[in-house]
């Protein structure tokens, strides 16, 4: 056990430096490996109360997260550590955000909105803090009530990709909307 | 699988933040030539800072106000790092600090406090309180922005330790230009900012450092 965690981290290593460099396909190498290990360790951190949608969705946000912070690993430190702690931290981030989430939001994540003048709502102000992309998939999944195999499909991207794209969308309009 | 060639057609050659060595060389070693040159000028234009630099108390408080700001300055640094945590620096810090607390309050004078309040509760006393508050904020503003680029585990606690850090960074400077020796000048002077900047730091830091 111990030698395949360290074989893991050796490779992790190589694929790492290379990717510094600038190389892609090294970069999407431990991008994928990465995937895999987080994947694991939500499972553990999260144990039978991660729904799959859910550990997707996390799972999206972790790999994000390490692909922006990724200037922060530092050579002389074991690399695997510093991936369980940004998922440890996405992981409880999410957990508290959802706690302080309310239920009103929680329920306009999941409801199909109708497009309607007389709303106190301003939806054309509000899709205006939107880009181009965003505005398409909120239409397309929320006014226009598509599924996301078939959003996914039209717009050529992957289901996560724009589950997770609805999420973010989510989150953006519900700060405009208390602020 | 496409959202990882997504991010992998994104990359571009990069390097590692910067190392503590490196880190404290830009921010910390800065505030201790400042530091120096202030002394050195303030020996010339006042007399009793000359007289205050031979004694072994006026020394032992300025190394313990700059341990503090030393400990603070790595506690903060190593916190912006997902996988670097150590304690030591920390526990360095406010050990230090604890020092210098107990210190000045063994050394005040309990019979003469409300009369010495009295006094200190002057505009030109008071003014130690704000240029501690504005140079802590200043600095705070500085650590704050550096942290943004990091991944702080826990913002809460990375604002604190850059509060702690900007106000020690502000009472060392302080500690070469005030001629005041009361000591309770100094616990309400000196420390009061670095007590309010403690509290506002960590919430200030959990709407600003989240990631």
């Amino acid at each position: 056990m111990l030698k395949k965690t360290a074989e893991i981290e050796q490779k992790l290593r190589a694929l790492f430096q290379l990717s510094m460099s600038g190389d892609s396909v090294a970069y999407e190498s431990f991008l994928s490996m990465v995937t895999t290990i987080v994947r694991k360790n939500l499972q553990f951190l999260g144990g039978k109360k991660l729904s799959p949608e859910l550990l997707e969705e996390l799972q999206q946000e972790v790999v994000l997260s390490i692909h922006q912070k990724k200037h922060t690993y530092s050579l002389e430190r074991p690399l695997l550590p510093w991936i369980y702690a940004i998922a440890r931290y996405r992981y409880i981030d999410d957990y508290r955000q959802k706690k302080r989430l309310p239920a009103m939001v929680e329920w306009l994540d999941d409801t199909k909105i109708e497009k309607d003048t007389t709303e106190a709502i301003d939806w054309d102000e509000l899709l205006a803090f939107l880009s181009p992309q965003q505005k398409e998939l909120f239409v397309r999944i929320k006014m226009e009530g598509q599924s996301y195999a078939q959003t996914a499909e039209t717009l050529g991207l992957s289901v996560p990709a724009v589950k997770v794209g609805v999420h973010r969308i989510m989150k953006v309009l519900k700060d405009k909307v208390q602020r | 699988m496409s959202t990882l060639k997504n991010l992998a057609s994104d990359l571009r050659p990069f390097t590692p933040t910067e190392s503590l060595t490196v880190f404290l060389m830009k921010r910390f070693f800065p505030i201790m030539l400042a530091f120096i040159g202030l002394s050195f000028f303030m020996v010339s234009q006042k007399e009793i800072l000359g007289v205050r630099w031979a004694q072994g108390i006026f020394l032992l408080k300025n190394f313990l106000w700059i341990t503090t700001a030393l400990g603070s300055f790595v506690a903060f640094y190593l916190s912006t790092f997902p996988q670097k945590s150590s304690r030591l620096s920390g526990y360095v810090a406010m050990g230090a600090l604890g020092c210098l607390l107990v210190l000045e309050f063994f050394q005040l004078n309990y019979g003469q406090l409300p009369a010495e309040f009295h006094t200190e509760m002057d505009l030109f006393r008071g003014g130690c309180g704000v240029i501690i508050s504005m140079m802590s904020m200043g600095y705070w503003w500085v650590l704050k922005n550096w942290a943004q680029q990091g991944a702080p585990r826990s913002p809460g606690m990375t604002g604190l330790w850059a509060s702690i850090a900007a106000s020690t960074a502000g009472c060392v400077l302080m500690q070469a230009v005030c001629w005041q020796e009361g000591t309770l000048h100094i616990l309400l002077w000196h420390f009061l900012p670095l007590s309010l900047a403690s509290y506002a730091g960590p919430v200030l830091a959990k709407k600003w450092l989240r990631w």
